[in-house]
């Protein structure tokens, strides 16, 4: 998958590695709309509400995807089924969506990332924030298809939109997500539907705001303010040293950074006297190490790295040098941030 | 290491799933083993989980009753142990299954020092540098209900879940269809609705979790799902065929 459309963009560094699963997703959503889709006595409002979020979302799909997850009759049965009962599906399901509720919980989220909850809980949380907005703009498209006005909805769901395209920040832990999810839309989609095509916008907003994030984290030149470096001549000696690997003694220099909030520190040691072909950054909350942090990404003298799941950054000395030889600006950015953390020094 | 006391909880080993003849330790400590025992088997909803899992577990303590499970830790945590010994076991028992299981199967996956496993009964045991470091039934668990057995309080995640949905009521109606069709399954078709498929659908939907912006796996959990069936493979039939490659005298 590398061609660039509104859905997939090759520029975005899980979609370039291609660790994005399109066909996961569609075969667990397929999988679960044959479980909602099975004959039950009555139409019971939740579950009529899950199939017709489903089988939008199925809609919109690339049909190869389907055909990959082994389901392509069963989609076939299930789908003309669903057609045929649209208004009694869009009629018990109408009442179920509840974006006040969502914006609540949309806020509640972000409230959590400034917390400090970590990545993965984060990302499993936002994920399934996108997925329950997602589920309530396929159901007002079938609602529409069955002839039904849900005027209320579509107004509390522009709230939500609303929110979203100003904290698109705050889906950016589930930024892989959204990477399959787009790469599981089909590419002609406004064109076989234009309103379907309109309940992906969501994801074409925060697409755009990911590669706007990894931009601003891109080894490009910093120009923002400028950090005294009197110690940088050091990195041309090539002598330092992993600061967790070394005991704090006479003759280490430390560097240390605080984050724009002031929330958060990071700390680099350097040992003069030893050689090393990397060097690592400490980040902490408090006194623990900032492992929340961890999948941020982080950009030293221009220098992309990622926090890992201890807290820690990662670069090779001759990248720094590199940098520094380039006249970079040895600022501190990490994602969560827009701006550069400010650098304190001390001499150990 | 010193033998264990008769007064210690005997932790024991189970097979590595990734490296054939190698007996990994359940767990680093009697806090760290009794901690899991409390968080996962006696921790309502995933409790009842392992009811299905390992019934003789039953035989123990009413696992549907939550006194008698605070009672059964309580208990554990003043003994050091030793009291908790024959769930504990059953715990174990199930784990090293597990593992088996995944070596049979090769549903297993290391990352750095981690190695996950999945067993036929949805058993989920992360290995970190050869030693257990938990086991328990990916999505019968809720993550705010182990945060509120280790602390007492309510954890930083999640808060309300789920509120898109204006019906307060749906998981006790969700709960009394599912009793319903649950009165009808064998223990078997109990043990793959209940435990296994919901436990390879949790991994598989975790997967993306898993994955950082970088496009680097983060946990071990996230390679699981290459080896795992996919939803499409996993019918009851796929399933009781892979219980019977794994059963004694299955073909490996």
């Amino acid at each position: 998958m590398s061609a660039s459309t509104s859905y997939v963009r090759p520029g975005l560094t899980a979609t370039r590695l291609g660790t994005c699963e399109p066909d996961l997703l569609v075969d667990l959503w397929l999988d679960r709309l044959l479980v909602v889709a099975e004959p039950a006595e009555g139409l019971d409002p939740d579950r009529a509400y899950d199939r017709l979020a489903l089988w939008g979302r199925l809609l919109r799909c690339r049909p190869e995807l389907i055909r990959n997850a082994g389901g392509s009759a069963a989609w076939n049965e299930v789908h003309e089924r669903t057609r045929g009962q649209l208004p009694d599906l869009a009629t018990a399901a109408s009442a179920v969506a509840d974006p006040d509720g969502w914006l609540r919980e949309a806020v509640s989220l972000a409230d959590t990332c400034d917390d400090g909850a970590l990545e993965g809980d984060l990302a499993e949380w936002a994920e399934q924030l996108l997925t329950d907005l997602d589920d309530a703009d396929l159901v007002v498209y079938a609602s529409h298809l069955a002839g039904l006005d849900c005027a209320a909805l579509e107004q509390g769901l522009e709230r939500c939109y609303t929110w979203l395209a100003d904290n698109a920040d705050r889906f950016f832990s589930c930024g892989v997500f959204v990477q399959a999810l787009g790469q599981a839309m089909r590419p002609d989609l406004a064109v076989v539907d234009l309103d379907l095509a309109a309940t992906a916008d969501k994801f074409i907003v925060l697409l755009d705001a990911l590669e706007d994030a990894e931009t601003l984290i891109a080894p490009s030149p910093i120009t923002v303010g400028s950090l005294p470096t009197p110690e940088w001549p050091l990195i041309r000696q090539g002598s330092l040293a992993m600061a967790a690997d070394v005991p704090v003694s006479a003759g280490l220099v430390r560097r240390r950074w605080r984050s724009p909030d002031g929330g958060y520190r990071a700390l680099l040691v350097i040992d003069p006297a030893v050689e090393v072909a990397s060097v690592r950054l400490n980040l902490f909350r408090g006194d623990e190490s900032a492992t929340e942090l961890a999948g941020a990404a982080v950009s030293l003298g221009g220098c992309p790295a990622l926090v890992d799941a201890n807290g820690h950054a990662e670069w090779a000395v001759e990248d720094l040098l590199r940098a520094e030889r380039e006249g970079q600006v040895f600022h501190l950015l990490v994602s969560r941030w827009s701006e550069p953390w400010t650098a304190e020094q001390e001499a150990g | 290491m010193h033998p264990p006391s008769p007064h210690e909880l005997l932790r024991g080993h189970l097979p590595h799933p990734s490296e054939a003849g190698r007996q990994a330790p359940f767990f680093h400590s009697t806090q760290a083993a009794l901690h899991h025992l409390r968080d996962h088997v006696l921790t309502a909803p995933e409790c009842e989980g392992w009811m299905v899992v390992s019934p003789p577990i039953n035989a123990h303590l009413d696992l549907t009753d939550g006194r008698q499970r605070a009672a059964y830790v309580q208990a554990a945590e003043q003994s050091g142990g030793p009291s908790a010994q024959p769930v504990f076991d059953l715990y174990r028992q199930a784990a090293a299954d597990a593992c088996r299981d995944a070596a049979t199967l090769n549903w297993h996956a290391t990352l750095g020092r981690d190695t996950v496993a999945l067993g036929t009964s949805g058993v989920f045991v992360l290995l970190e540098d050869g030693c257990v470091q938990t086991a328990y039934l990916p999505g019968q668990g809720s993550a705010e209900a182990v945060q509120t057995s280790r602390t007492g309080l309510p954890g930083v995640l999640p808060r309300d879940r789920g509120l898109m949905r204006r019906r307060p009521d749906r998981a006790d109606r969700e709960r009394r269809a599912q009793d319903q069709r649950e009165g009808q399954w064998s223990d078997q078709e109990r043990l793959y609705y209940r435990v296994y498929r919901p436990a390879v659908q949790f991994i598989r939907r975790r997967y993306h979790s898993n994955v950082g912006l970088d496009g680097r796996v983060r946990q071990a959990e996230g390679l699981l799902k290459a080896v795992l069936p996919t939803m499409s493979q996993l019918s009851l039939d796929d399933w009781r065929m892979c219980r019977a490659r794994v059963s004694p005298g299955g073909t490996a």
